[in-house]
């Protein structure tokens, strides 16, 4: 009776506070209010609720919405067509063949994953260095975060993005109407080729103002794109999303449907001296629309807009490899780098506020050789840092110590704080000792050696680095647009000239005898046994305490290095 | 009136008073006729509002996008057909959350596999580790997913009502139940979140 009761009273406080109830139950409940706590603090809770979800902030305007839609609109008898164009009685087969094409893409990428795992174990990309220095752990992030136009332009000309850049390793899509698609990473001398540029594309071609801008916004949608297509979590896992495999057709695409036909036929010499391995054909080249065309801008950019979110991922792990569907925030992970980096100033701040004290502490009759404090500001390769040496006595050292306790525990707020997004940092325990922090960007790095001495290291040019804003880009692409969009009779049709060699040998064990599947079977069981090895090697380094040779030979000093 | 009586009517008005943004009657009358640009009025007045309809029932921004391209498309096919019965808004929502509720089915029927599930289910102490409590500055993502906890027919009349601002006659049309459904369905998704914002709420 009470639970009823409850319910029957909790529902006339919700009438009660939309203004529904009449004249006399608004008299009761507001007696009851008034007499009983607990009622009027619910009654108070539900006003603070409903104020909190009131003051929800909207979404940023989408300008390109009406766009897309209507576009999408003009095009679904186009789309309706198309879905037809296999006979009914056929589906079952085709989305059987389907499913064999997915499943020797799978095994492809799976005979590729050594190769991963040692580029993501050895080489030292910004998101390595993250993910071994702890600051992500438990995220799963891009693995080509913040890909440049340089790169997405040659993503584009040869579907290969940039692994490690010494030895040349090299994410590799390639997809084909025909035979399905592949992702596999490599560093065949044939993938090996000099990195092209927008300056010389821009050169070639001589872009107008608007067609700049249209490809600003291509560039940044395909940089998007690409973020969200290849994700790394901490264990050094990776989930590709298959659809990667096209996104180079259609930016190189939207580039070409942009120009008119002289600019045309010089983005064709410029793909042919550049030796690509995809050219186009215009079926319609002697009507191609004049770069005056007012729907053409918008044409393109709705068409690569269409391109959808990923969701279904080739989920690569140590001893797996599976079809998964990820439901990421791309938009969540954006603000997470963004709070990292918002955060990361107030260190410089409070470091440069020790080091000041410390500046003004020194007394007016200090020795002058050497002083007790000494900034030397260095250019080196990763960037501009400062140098700081503090000579200070015993009493000193031990204030300096606290302070470098209290510098310790805003880490600790610090990583709280990143923590609060994704709430997993009880999943994996804190490093002991020594304390060892980082950004993802390049890193804030407090040492406590064990004879007192204290390094921080700060490399102030990452710190600062500005997140990425996308809006007012894309709001001045649209002002671009005009507001009718007739429709394009733009085709291309691609022809491919890389061989399909591997992805025909993977395909014909699938289709072979019993005694090929044992074969392969064994294969995957020996990979995965030196996978395991691998691993179990890695996880037990042994690391000695390295002692920095840079470091100025004084007694009992206290040395920062900023 | 026909509808095509009805558009030169709107025509002429429109061209009398160019400052006059035409009602949604007056578009949706202008569409029947034939007139594909006044669809695109509706769409351009309505389309942020869905957008963020949606956005309260799925908080995945990977979502809205389609959901909402689907949601227009849905209506510009049915439009043809539209009786004048309810206000356009009213019937908007309401095919909204009928896809909306077409596609969390759909997702109950799915197996969804992510990787973070995989890894989790890799560690069984993991799970009794995952209790969280909000932190400052994080509230709205906490009412978020106090939102997300609760089941779809608690959750769409809380988003009518205290985010859409919905009526409660509105809320039935759009709802297709009655009256007194709402409200009770209105005030249990309102408790429930309650308490899943108790931590929240506690200052209160």
């Amino acid at each position: 009776m009470a639970y009823r009761n409850s319910r029957h009273i909790s529902l006339q406080l919700s009438l009660y506070l939309d203004g529904r109830l009449d004249d006399e139950k608004r008299r009761e409940i507001e007696k009851l209010i008034e007499d009983d706590e607990g009622i009027r603090r619910e009654f108070i809770q539900l006003k603070a609720m409903q104020s909190l979800l009131a003051s929800r902030e909207p979404l940023l305007e989408d300008p390109f919405l009406a766009e897309r839609v209507m576009n999408r609109i003009r095009d679904r008898a186009e789309d309706e067509d198309r879905a037809f164009a296999v006979p009914r009685r056929f589906v079952p087969v085709s989305a059987t063949f389907i499913a064999v094409l997915l499943i020797a893409a799978a095994l492809f990428a799976w005979l590729q994953r050594e190769q991963i795992f040692d580029y993501v174990e050895n080489t030292g990309t910004q998101m390595q260095q993250a993910y071994e220095e702890t600051i992500l752990k438990g995220w799963i992030m891009p693995l080509f975060e913040r890909t440049d136009r340089d790169q997405v332009l040659h993503f584009a000309m040869f579907g290969t993005l940039p692994l490690d850049t010494q030895d040349g390793t090299v994410l590799r899509v390639d997809e084909s109407a025909d035979s399905g698609y592949r992702v596999e990473l490599s560093n065949a001398p044939e993938l090996l080729r000099p990195r092209t540029s927008i300056s010389e594309l821009y050169e070639e071609i001589q872009p107008s103002s608007v067609q700049r801008r249209v490809f600003d916004s291509l560039f940044l949608y395909a940089q998007r794109q690409i973020e969200s297509s290849v994700l790394m979590n901490e264990e050094k896992e990776i989930a590709i999303d298959p659809a990667i495999s096209k996104y180079h057709k259609v930016i190189l695409s939207g580039i070409a449907s942009t120009l008119d036909s002289g600019q045309l036929v010089r983005f064709e010499q410029f793909l042919a001296q550049r030796n690509t391995p995809y050219t186009f054909v215009s079926t319609v080249s002697h009507r191609l629309p004049s770069r005056r065309d007012k729907g053409q801008a918008s044409d393109v950019i709705a068409h690569f807009r269409t391109v959808r979110m990923p969701e279904e991922y080739i989920v690569l792990t140590r001893d797996s490899i599976a079809q998964a569907r990820l439901r990421l925030d791309m938009d969540s992970l954006r603000r997470l780098m963004h709070i990292v980096e918002n955060h990361m100033p107030r260190f410089e701040v409070r470091i440069n506020e020790i080091a000041e004290r410390y500046t003004q502490m020194q007394p007016p009759a200090a020795p002058p050789a050497p002083p007790r404090v000494r900034v030397i500001p260095e250019d080196g390769a990763d960037g501009r840092s400062f140098r700081i040496f503090i000579q200070t006595d015993e009493k000193l050292a031990r204030e300096m110590e606290q302070e470098m306790k209290q510098v310790m525990r805003e880490v600790a707020i610090l990583r709280r704080e990143q923590s609060k997004l994704h709430h997993r940092e009880d999943r994996y325990p804190r490093p002991e000792n020594p304390p060892h922090i980082s950004s993802h960007r390049k890193d804030i790095q407090v040492f406590v050696a064990p004879d007192s001495g204290i390094q921080i290291t700060v490399n102030i040019d990452s710190i600062m680095e500005q997140s990425f804003h996308s809006l007012d880009e894309l709001q001045l692409f649209r002002d671009s647009l005009s507001p009718a969009v007739p429709g394009s009779d733009l085709r291309f049709e691609w022809r491919q000239i890389v061989p399909d060699a591997r992805l025909q040998q993977i395909d014909s064990l699938l289709r072979g005898s019993d005694r090929n599947r044992q074969q392969l079977n064994r294969q995957l069981q020996e990979l995965r046994e030196e996978i395991m090895e691998h691993y179990r090697h890695q996880n037990n380094p042994a690391k000695p305490a390295k002692p920095d040779p840079a470091a100025p030979p004084v007694d009992r000093d206290t040395v920062f290095e900023i | 009136m026909t509808p095509e009586a009805m558009a030169d009517h709107v025509e002429e008005q429109t061209a009398t008073h160019p400052a006059i943004d035409p009602g949604d009657d007056l578009l949706i009358t202008r569409f029947q006729a034939g007139d594909e640009d006044a669809f695109r009025r509706l769409l351009e007045r309505y389309a942020e509002r869905i957008r963020n309809l949606v956005f309260g029932i799925f908080h995945d921004t990977d979502l809205i996008d389609d959901i909402t391209q689907d949601v227009f498309i849905k209506a510009y096919r049915a439009l043809p057909g539209f009786r004048f019965d309810a206000s356009f808004y009213t019937w908007l929502y309401r095919i909204t959350i009928n896809h909306c509720r077409d596609i969390m089915r759909r997702q109950k029927r799915r197996n969804m596999l992510s990787l973070q599930t995989l890894l989790e289910n890799r560690d069984p102490e993991v799970t009794a580790k995952t209790a969280v409590q909000p932190q400052d500055g994080d509230t709205q993502e906490w009412v978020q997913r106090g939102l997300q906890k609760l089941p779809e027919k608690y959750r769409i009349p809380v988003i009518l009502k205290d985010l859409e601002g919905c009526s409660y006659e509105e809320m039935a049309d759009i709802m297709q139940c009655e009256l007194g459904t709402v409200k009770s369905r209105l005030s249990r998704g309102r408790s429930m979140l309650r308490s899943w914002l108790a931590p929240i709420l506690e200052g209160y």
